[in-house]
């Protein structure tokens, strides 16, 4: 049988996923001892480290022209937290611009404005409000996040709508498999641990100078799942209808992975 | 990946760059990140380590992929870009 071979270049003290210098990971012990010495909140190989101690990962997912992007996860790879950097026009002088840190918590939906922080500093803020306990998010330090850091200057987003309609769990059959791997999509095929677990769908529709983009998700034996609609001119807010339960949620994603992070979104939901 | 295509012939072959001293991180870390496959080497040199000059390894993890004839195909590739490679040369 013929061979192919992948060799693989690792370190004990580095995940698969992540891509590090040699002067990172020789800056690592270093900021690892200073955050220990000082009880202080440290940034090293995109983990946040508190007295010394990994608290959660904190990792730059995007890049553009100074806008920067971040993800806050758990150990076990999963999203809680979606940060990004945004601008407004200001409302006294539109010649000027508000920027702020736009936090978007992925489990309830609620977002949260930092206004005037570096990037450096949103560590530290993460840490201060005991945003992640255990592993996951932590619901109180989120309450207590959103009270000090109200969503004010972006377009306030619609609360969580549920409409009463009963279901049937076995009316939506998900494939069996591992849910932490990473989301594919060829096509119209949506993929996760090397499996099918659903496909979709795309249209779209012009109305009152508009045009709104529908995507419509569904399981592999063809039950719809989710239907999410996003104006082309701002592809990275959906609204999300799902049938499972009838809740209206809004999702933001990155333009560049939005397939991936709405499936993803559902995933982590159970509805797809 | 490993377990999709191993049956069709495809080997991973890791190549640790830890240091003396942290043999047993390594040893721990093959474990927890799920490493099932067999073959694991290292000189324990860190950034020193023969293999990872020849390769002109500059940051981790890198990758080679090699094909049957042992020449390079390509470099650094991972995650899907990886799993397309591989889905062309095994056809599924």
């Amino acid at each position: 049988m013929k061979k192919f071979g992948l060799i693989v270049f690792l370190l004990s003290a580095v995940g698969y996923a992540q891509e590090f210098s040699e002067k990172d990971l020789k800056n690592h012990d270093k900021k690892v001892a200073l955050s220990k010495e000082k009880g202080s909140v440290e940034l090293s190989l995109d983990t946040i480290f508190n007295a010394g101690t990994p608290y959660c990962l904190f990792i730059q997912t995007k890049e553009v022209l100074g806008n920067k992007e971040f993800s806050v996860q758990s150990f076990d790879k999963k999203e809680h937290i979606y940060i990004k950097t945004d601008c407004v026009p200001n409302p006294t002088d539109p010649a000027k611009k508000d920027c702020f840190w736009l936090f978007l918590f992925m489990q309830s939906g609620s977002t949260g404005e930092v206004n005037g922080a570096f990037a450096s500093g949103l560590p530290k803020i993460i840490v201060e409000n005991n945003l992640i306990t255990n592993n996951t998010i932590n619901p109180d330090g989120e309450k207590r996040f959103l009270m000090l850091y109200p969503q004010k200057l972006s377009k306030p987003v619609a609360p969580v709508m549920t409409v009463n309609v009963v279901y049937n769990e076995t009316a939506f059959p998900m494939v069996e498999r591992d849910r932490t791997a990473d989301i594919s999509v060829y096509g119209t095929t949506i993929k996760q641990d090397f499996k099918e677990i659903g496909y979709y769908t795309e249209d779209s529709e012009a109305t009152g100078g508009k045009v709104v983009k529908t995507i419509t998700i569904y399981l592999p034996g063809g039950v719809k799942v989710a239907t999410a609609t996003y104006e082309l001119a701002s592809t990275e807010l959906f609204q999300v209808y799902t049938e499972k339960d009838g809740k209206i949620m809004h999702v933001e994603v990155n333009p560049a992975k939005r397939m991936e992070q709405l499936c993803m979104f559902l995933v982590q939901r159970m509805y797809l | 990946m490993y377990k999709k295509y191993n049956a069709d012939g495809f080997e991973v072959f890791s190549v640790s760059l830890d240091k003396a001293g942290d043999a047993e991180k390594w040893k721990a870390a093959i474990i927890q990140d799920g490493l099932i496959w067999p073959n694991h080497v290292s000189d324990l040199k860190g950034w020193q380590c023969a293999a990872g000059i020849d390769y002109a390894v500059k940051s981790i993890p890198f990758t080679v992929l090699v094909d049957a004839e042992g020449k390079i195909i390509a470099t650094n590739v991972r995650g899907a870009d990886l799993q397309n490679r591989l889905a062309q040369i095994f056809g599924h």
